[in-house]
This record gives structure tokens, C-alpha cells and sequence, in this order.
């Protein structure tokens, strides 16, 4: 899981040993619990269906 | 909690702190002593050879804001209630355990302290409604200059300066005074501080 964070803040905010410059967004794999952030959690990627194998009828 | 009014206001006060585009933190719960230092609107005086004096205007000083307070952490890592002053001066942390290094950025800040007699007011940011006396000043655009801890005398206090230009560069005003008294109107809560709204 990865989340999209925002930094809220119009100043620079230090997650861990990741700085956030002003309003700059990041994805992080850990989801930061500070109101200094806005937290989205990204898209997974959905894997391509698979065809379903139709059988052709005789005719 | 409300301050006493009668005659001065006394014992208690708010102090709330707001980085930009932040909620307003409140510091109240650590804090001991407030000075404000607003800045002089001072001048010169030229002595003529007629033996008139001449008033020479000097541009506004800037106002100070100390605080003595006693934090346990390092900074707010989070939250509505001020824990520390640390990351006032340096790169706020988001995330514990807090760890601030000290650099080379210089972040604006919105302070605000209010005496109100509303009990149920918690923040200093707040609107007081009629009925209710209040006297408030606000700052922004400033910065936090100096955060000194000591433990001279065994317990660990810090002294934590706030300083900021009377005007931006535009001339606009970065310190009000507000009030209003018993009989008075709202005084409205101040807006949300952001790089282009002040309170």
C-alpha cells in the first residue's frame, strides 16, 4: 500500500528523513498521521483482464 | 478558561501559534510569563541655532514577543496543542520520534494572545461574542529567533523570542491590537493564517 501526502503546511515539514518543501506531495509506503498532511491512498494498478476463452459453437 | 476582568486582566491568557496554511496551536497549557515589546514609533530631535527643536521621525521598530515556557518535547508533531518551540526555529517534524536539525530555513509564523473573561474559551484565535470582554494581539509574518532552554534552577525552561517587521514589503500591517468590550460586538476569530491572509 502507498499513500499520496501532501504537505499542508506552508512551511518545510520533516517526515522521518523525508523533508516536504511547501505544499510539495510525495508517495510514501508508510501513512504519516500528522495533521501537517493531507493523506490519499494512490491507485492500486488493476491488472489486465483476462479474456475469457469462448467456445466456439458448431454450426 | 477565562482571565479575570476587574479593572486589568489578570492570571490567565491564551497564546496560540499558527504556521502558514497550519491550525492554530495552543500553547496556553505550557506557557508561564508573556512580554510583547511592540516595536517604538521613535524619533530624533535636531536643535536648531535658533534654539527650536526639529522632530525627526524614525521608522517603526520591530515588535518582540518572548515567552517563558516549559515543553516536554521537541516540537508539535502534531495536533492543535503546542508541545514544544524547536521546530519553530528549524524544519518542523511530522512524525515521532521527533528529530530537528538545525538549519538554514526561516518559516513564517502567526502569534496571537488574548485575555477574554468567555470561560469556555480554549483558543486565542477564537470569536468573542457580546457579553463577553476580550483584548487580543496578533502578529504575522514573523519569526521565531531564539528558543533557549535552561535548567538553572532545576527545572527546564525556555525562553522562546518571536520577532516580526511592523510592515511586508508592500507596507502592509503585520501586528494588530483588537478588543472588544462588554457591551461591544463580536470580535471576530481570526481566518485561517495563510502567505496572503493575515487574521
Amino acid at each position: 500500500m502507498s499513500y499520496k501526502v501532501t504537505n499542508k503546511l506552508g512551511n518545510p515539514v520533516k517526515f522521518g528523513d523525508t523533508i516536504f518543501q511547501p505544499h510539495e506531495t510525495k508517495v510514501l509506503e508508510e501513512k504519516p498521521t500528522s495533521d501537517k498532511f493531507i493523506v490519499e491512498m494512490t491507485e492500486e494498478k488493476e491488472e489486465p483482464k483476462k479474456m475469457k476463452k469462448v467456445e466456439r459453437r458448431d454450426k | 478558561m477565562s482571565s479575570q476582568f476587574d479593572g486589568a486582566w489578570s492570571e490567565t491568557a491564551l497564546v496560540g501559534i499558527a504556521a502558514q496554511s497550519g491550525s492554530d496551536m495552543a500553547f496556553q497549557a505550557i506557557t508561564e510569563t508573556v512580554d510583547i515589546d511592540i516595536g517604538d514609533k521613535d524619533f530624533d530631535v535636531i536643535a536648531t541655532l535658533g534654539g527650536g527643536r526639529l522632530v525627526k521621525f524614525t521608522p517603526q521598530e520591530p515588535t518582540t514577543i518572548t515567552l517563558e515556557a516549559y515543553p516536554v518535547e521537541a516540537g508539535t508533531d502534531s495536533g492543535t496543542t503546542g508541545l514544544g518551540f524547536f521546530d519553530l526555529l528549524n524544519t518542523t517534524s511530522a512524525s515521532q520520534p521527533q528529530d530537528l536539525d538545525v538549519d538554514r530555513t526561516r518559516s513564517k509564523y502567526r502569534i496571537a494572545i488574548m485575555w477574554t473573561d468567555l470561560s469556555t474559551a480554549t483558543t486565542a484565535n477564537e470569536a468573542i461574542g457580546t457579553n463577553n470582554a476580550a483584548l487580543r494581539v496578533v502578529a504575522a509574518h514573523g519569526y521565531f529567533t531564539s528558543v533557549k532552554p535552561s535548567f538553572t534552577d532545576g527545572v527546564l525552561k525556555f525562553t522562546v523570542t518571536y520577532k516580526v517587521p511592523p510592515f511586508d514589503s508592500s507596507g502592509t500591517a503585520n501586528v494588530a491590537i483588537q478588543s472588544t468590550d462588554i457591551a461591544g460586538a463580536t470580535l471576530t476569530a481570526l481566518a485561517s493564517y495563510t502567505s496572503t491572509t493575515r487574521w
